[in-house]
């Protein structure tokens, strides 16, 4: 009996050893796939260095949401191209996606999500040893990277910025373009006759609630995808396989609401108060602007305008005659266009 | 007619006395055969394996093992009749103290070692078969599972451990078969699910759902 005992620890025994040793598929002898974690006070942001082993510029991703994550971006095909050429950044922001630790409601603020980031660029140096760092912002990570060029010390880290449909505007491009776009959506669906009912409480919603905080922003992104106002050419977007960290989903699902409930810009809600329109003087150095023109979230009539107007930096790359059919996510939707442009800005400014 | 009379008042005496002589009878057996396993001293080791499941496209399953040790602290038996007098069934009732240590692996996320000092009741059927509910309120350690680097106030990275701590609150419900309540192999198995909350984190709680399987060595012994 004994020794059937000992065989059934032994069994038990191995199954463990054999789940904690079950190796990550080797990358090409070219690429790196290295998972880091940079610690920057309670906090743990998980870092995934991929790319080409060879490459001396990185492309550091700011992540939208907020709450999201980076960890799944690499199965976007844009990623798999940039990869063959460059070293890129994939981090979690706190409070977001998988990070571990406590973040407290008082150290959700913009500040710190700069302060995040100035370290994984300052990791990105010296762990992943490259020299030319450039930052790719999306969405509400493109209004993170702008507040970060925000200050000369961190452009001096950065080679330039890729910013594609940014929130630096929250406040009024939430507030007044989006809502605005829906409901302008809203009239054209009743006008011809589709899911009249559907719509009509649509409108009735906006009427009940004339502001979108966090408690609304769930069910704009609801009405928006209804109009095709976040994703429009679909049809394009390839996603392929890619690993991820075990995470826990509980985690993952409470960061994605935590950080839209208490990110803050100057002690209030970025929904309701973040604009930076004001101080985009202060950037300097290289720019290339991207967006999509059929945005409903962020709608580039007239944020893209205002935003290469206001920029301090005489070397801006945009070109409204592009991205036509894209709505909030350019490089997944027209990814080809968008490795293109990517490529020509980073070689000019590398 | 006086015989007659006798008679019946003999056979009245052996109706109303016989019965009462069966059951002294039976009494005196119960002294002599005792009901096996009715006193008794209980306690087991018991390893498990964890399975943290996270119901997601894929499914995301996370193994883990736990160690403890079944400390009983109430006894309540329970006889009910069996087919005979000479085959009582015993339901045993018990409530258990069960330290547990135990880990949970998650690759590129974190190993979690957690101590719970669990308090259980087991209800265990006369054939061996039994329902076990567990009250768990515990401490757990989360270590991050990749190198880890700090900027420090020179502005270069040093490579540092990093880990947090949470309370934890959950339960368990199993079912299993004791082997040695009607054989003589020491050992049970046990199977069910298990959900615990896990605080803080970002301030809030934070579930995780889990199953559990696992095999006990138990060590009994009849009192005399």
């Amino acid at each position: 009996m004994k020794n059937k005992f000992t065989t059934y620890i032994a069994f038990l025994l191995l199954i463990g050893v054999v789940a904690g040793c079950s190796p990550d598929p080797k990358p090409n002898g070219d690429q790196v796939d290295n998972y880091y974690f940079v610690k920057v006070g309670n906090v743990a942001l998980p870092v995934r260095v991929c790319g080409n082993i060879n490459s001396d510029i990185a492309i550091v991703f700011v992540h939208g949401g907020p709450g999201g994550s980076a960890q799944g971006e690499r199965a976007f095909s844009y990623w798999k191209e940039i990869e063959k050429y460059y070293k890129v950044i994939y981090y979690d922001q706190r409070a977001s996606g998988f990070t571990q630790g406590n973040v407290n409601t008082s150290e959700m603020s913009i500040e710190n999500f700069s302060n995040d980031l100035d370290n994984i660029v300052d990791f990105t140096k010296q762990i992943a040893k490259v020299n030319k760092i450039f930052i790719h912002g999306i969405s509400w990570g493109g209004g993170l990277s702008t507040y970060y060029l925000l200050d000369s010390n961190h452009q001096k880290k950065i080679n330039g910025a890729i910013i594609e449909c940014p929130g630096y505007d929250i406040k009024n491009g939430l507030q007044v373009l989006s809502r605005n776009w829906i409901l302008h959506k809203a009239d054209s669906m009743i006008a011809i006759g589709k899911n009249v009912d559907y719509w009509i409480n649509c409108k009735k919603y906006y009427d009940q609630h004339p502001l979108i905080t966090n408690k609304e922003f769930t069910q704009h992104g609801t009405y928006l995808s209804q109009v095709n106002g976040v994703g429009y050419n679909t049809s394009n977007v390839q996603i392929g396989t890619v690993s991820l960290p075990k995470g826990e989903l509980a985690v993952a699902i409470n960061n994605a609401k935590y950080a839209a409930d208490y990110l803050t810009y100057e002690g209030q809600s970025i929904f309701t108060h973040l604009d930076l329109t004001p101080k985009l003087n202060l950037i300097k150095i290289p720019i290339m602007l991207v967006w999509g023109d059929k945005d409903g979230l962020l709608p580039r009539d007239n944020l893209a305008q205002k935003y290469v107007s206001n920029l301090g930096s005489s070397d801006i790359t945009y070109d409204p005659s592009k991205y036509l059919l894209s709505a909030h996510l350019p490089h997944a939707e027209e990814w080809q266009q968008f490795n293109v442009d990517a490529k020509a800005f980073i070689e000019a400014h590398k | 007619m006086k015989k007659q009379l006798s008679y019946l008042l003999i056979v009245l005496l052996l109706v109303l006395t016989v019965p009462k002589n069966i059951i002294a009878q039976n009494d005196k057996y119960k002294d002599i055969i005792k009901t096996d396993g009715i006193k008794n001293k209980k306690y087991f080791v018991t390893l498990s394996g964890i399975a943290d499941v996270e119901v997601m496209k894929p499914i995301n399953i996370n193994l883990g093992m736990s160690v403890s040790a079944g400390l009983r602290i109430l006894y309540k038996p329970k006889i009910k009749n069996g087919k005979s007098a000479y085959s009582p069934k015993i339901v045993e009732r018990e409530i258990f103290v069960k330290p547990t240590f135990g880990y949970i692996y998650r690759k590129r996320y974190n190993t979690a070692f957690f101590f719970i000092p669990e308090i259980a009741y087991r209800h265990t059927l006369a054939r061996g078969v039994f329902i076990e509910i567990n009250f768990d309120a515990g401490y757990m350690y989360s270590k991050v599972n990749a190198p880890t680097y700090e900027r420090q106030d020179d502005g270069t990275f040093k490579k540092v451990t990093f880990g947090y701590h949470n309370v934890i609150l959950g339960g368990k419900i199993f079912a299993g078969y004791d082997f040695s309540k009607k054989h003589k192999t020491p050992l049970a198995f046990h199977f069910g699910p298990n959900i615990f909350y896990r605080y803080p984190n970002n301030d809030k709680w934070v579930r995780r759902i889990a199953l559990e399987f696992g095999i006990s060595y138990v060590f009994r012994k009849i009192k005399e």
